[in-house]
């Protein structure tokens, strides 16, 4: 076979397509015709390719879905109390809304640990024991946060506070409470008495941090 | 054959935005094409004229979701094409594509040259018929769609060097099967020569 043989019989079935296969005018008309108007009937809008189908608009999607998701999850935890099931959640985000350092990160912490322990003095009037040892870890964890940095002299007096709550709570906590309130006594008692780090870089301010609504109401 | 991706790239962008002048221009680059197939392979005009006028249909509902990623319109309106045209075969059940088709010559050339071209018509018709179902398509999809062996390949869902294989043994075929003996007449031009310098 060569290519003039090819050649030949390509422009056999060229011929035969064209002329013999090929629709004629009015049939070209009618079928433009309907083709138009149903282009015309078709809204515009509907025409128009779908949007994010590029990767950077899946990645927008997914982050703003992910977002979604978060915002729901913080919004149910927000309504969960210790012992339930996402206050760790609630407790995760309320710590990345702090400061990264610096006197207001330490005076945060403080408002945290009041309602810690506030937590704690709720459960125990309730009986649940696994809701004051919650809110009672808690304490300590941020308490512990608290150690880190540099304890000022409101805060000191917001901890002698604490330890008197404490004091009161033991005596008629759950069982299940009673070691996590020993150790939240302990802890608080050695960060009161603390001596600042560095009282040149964190001067003690100069009104006491006010305290939140929430407070304990076991005041001895 | 037009084959140029941008320029119909470019068309289907403007007829997604509304633009009926790029909707008739993407009609007249396929509307031929898609008829002479549809003829060829459903062998009536009527179901020919359905089938494409159907097609075009789908084809602007289908628009919206008409994205790239490495597929030719063309291919990917042909693929419309061809689902319209499996369900009509499925709807015959039993079908000879060629069975019913008898091209007439164009009324506009002479008595003499018609009946050249008839007979000419039916010569490859019937040699078209005695193709499997399978080389019909290809040669349907090249000569009468006119679409590349890569753009045939996407539409079928076979291989561009399977496309090409089907192409050549199917051409071969009609060679034979139309009496195409050039290979004849070379082989006789080479001994003729020889014959005229006989004494």
């Amino acid at each position: 076979m060569t290519v003039r043989d090819d050649t030949r019989m390509l422009e056999r079935l060229e011929r035969y397509a064209v002329d013999a296969l090929s629709p004629d005018r009015a049939q070209m008309s009618r079928m433009r015709d309907a083709v138009v108007v149903a282009f015309v009937r078709q809204p515009t809008a509907s025409l128009a390719a779908p949007r994010a189908s590029k990767p950077w608009a899946r990645g927008w999607s997914l982050a703003v879905a992910l977002g979604l998701v978060l915002v729901a999850s913080g919004v149910a935890a927000a309504e969960s109390g210790p012992g339930q099931p996402l206050y760790g959640v609630r407790l995760a985000i309320a710590s990345f809304t702090l400061p990264a350092h610096g006197a207001a990160r330490e005076h945060g912490l403080a408002e945290q640990l009041d309602d810690r322990l506030s937590e704690a003095d709720a459960a125990v009037r309730n009986g649940d024991g696994p809701a004051a040892q919650a809110a009672l870890q808690a304490y300590l964890h941020t308490l512990t946060e608290l150690e880190r940095g540099n304890i000022d002299r409101s805060v000191r007096a917001d901890l002698q506070h604490h330890l008197d709550v404490l004091r009161a709570l033991i005596a008629s906590a759950p069982s299940q409470a009673t070691n996590g309130l020993q150790q939240a006594i302990d802890e608080a008692k050695q960060a009161s008495h603390a001596a600042p780090k560095d009282p040149a870089s964190n001067p003690p301010t100069a009104t006491p941090r006010a305290h939140p609504s929430t407070a304990p109401s076991h005041r001895p | 054959m037009p084959n140029d991706e941008g320029e119909i790239d470019d068309l289907v962008d403007r007829a997604r935005a509304g633009d009926q002048a790029a909707l008739g221009a993407l009609y007249d680059r396929l509307a031929a094409r898609l008829y002479r197939f549809a003829f060829f392979r459903l062998g009536n005009r009527a179901d020919a004229e359905d089938l494409t006028q159907r097609t075009f249909l789908k084809m602007i509902e289908a628009l919206p979701r008409y994205q790239r990623r490495g597929i030719p319109f063309e291919a990917w309106f042909f693929r419309i094409a061809r689902n319209g045209l499996v369900d009509v075969l499925r709807a015959r059940r039993s079908h000879d594509p060629l069975e019913a088709l008898r091209a007439a010559p164009s009324a506009e050339i002479g008595p003499e040259a018609a009946a050249e071209l008839a007979s000419e018509f039916a010569a490859v018709e019937a040699a078209l018929s005695r193709l499997t179902e399978e080389q019909q398509t290809v040669i349907g999809y090249r000569f009468m769609a006119g679409l590349t062996p890569r753009e045939v390949g996407i539409v079928m869902g076979k291989r561009e060097g399977t496309v090409r294989g089907l192409q050549f043994r199917a051409i071969a075929a009609l060679r034979r099967a139309l009496g195409d003996d050039s290979v004849s007449e070379s082989r006789a031009a080479r001994k003729r020569p020889a014959e005229e310098n006989r004494p």
